[in-house]
């Protein structure tokens, strides 16, 4: 069942995770590989998928395979919905803006690290 | 001629038995991260064990030890890192979980982090020291095997 989209603040570990989701909306996510991307624990990540989940923002599905064939169980995904995907983008667009260094210290900065 | 077939046999059983074997530690390595991740699953109270458990975590890691088919080294780490990743968190996520979704968290008793952590290097050391440590008669030899009087000892040699 699909979550009423209820809008949500995204902290810096939440933007990781719907970062991922939007740079291809249409792919589904698996667990383990959205760990293995942020690099973040499960003990994160599971709750920040559930609050996703709860908030409308993302879709559960289960992977579209014959257990019998395939030799497995099929897993779970998530997927992001319209909603999220407009919203997610202007969030971290905001979040970057907001995180973004000070023009003064910009030019002062190299991109290899250190000062100029 | 005898000998060369009887090389050929040994060299063909040799083969089939080593692929038996293989397959037989292969099975048995996959049992470690699901034996870990099904311990933690304990961690989880039952009316999240179905959603988390089942249908989310063991899925995953099944699909993580057979897609690493062929690396049977490979498989094991990253199961069992997964399954271990999971000893931490399995209390946060239920707490979460549940907090979501608005359920009463007194009624199930979790079992603490450090109460898997402790199970799991048990059943390690009794997995491990079973050869080390032997069990039974064995530990506790017969009463009178102490009380009977020792040999005498051989007459000394005067080497000087």
């Amino acid at each position: 069942m699909v979550q009423p989209f209820e809008d949500l603040g995204l902290t810096p570990k939440m933007a990781d995770v719907i970062k991922m989701f939007l740079e291809d909306p249409a792919e589904p996510r698996y667990g383990f590989e959205l760990m293995r991307a942020t690099g973040q624990p499960s003990g994160t990540l599971y709750p920040i998928l559930a609050k996703f989940e709860k908030h409308g923002w993302l879709t559960l599905g289960t992977e579209d395979i014959d257990p019998k064939k395939e030799g497995r169980p099929a897993r779970r995904f998530y997927r992001i919905t319209g909603a999220a995907v407009t919203s997610g983008r202007l969030q971290l667009a905001e979040l970057s803006e907001r995180y973004r260094p000070p023009v003064g210290i910009r030019h002062r900065l190299r991109p290899e690290g250190g000062a100029l | 001629v005898i000998t060369v077939v009887l090389v050929f046999i040994a060299a063909v059983l040799l083969a089939a038995l080593s692929g038996l074997i293989g397959d037989e530690v292969r099975g048995w390595l996959e049992l470690v991260p699901r034996g870990i991740l099904r311990l933690v699953a304990m961690r989880l109270p039952a009316s999240l064990r179905q959603a988390v458990y089942n249908e989310e975590w063991l899925p995953e890691l099944i699909f993580i030890l057979r897609n690493a088919a062929g690396r049977p080294i490979t498989r094991l780490i990253t199961g069992t890192w997964y399954a271990v990743s999971m000893i931490r968190s399995a209390g946060r996520v239920s707490r979460s979980l549940r907090r979501l979704r608005g359920e009463d968290r007194s009624a199930d008793v979790l079992v603490p982090g450090w109460g898997v952590l402790s199970l799991l290097v048990f059943l390690m050391a009794w997995l491990l020291g079973r050869d080390a440590f032997p069990m039974g008669n064995e530990l506790a030899p017969p009463m009178e095997a102490d009380l009977e009087p020792l040999p005498p000892l051989p007459p000394r040699k005067n080497v000087f």
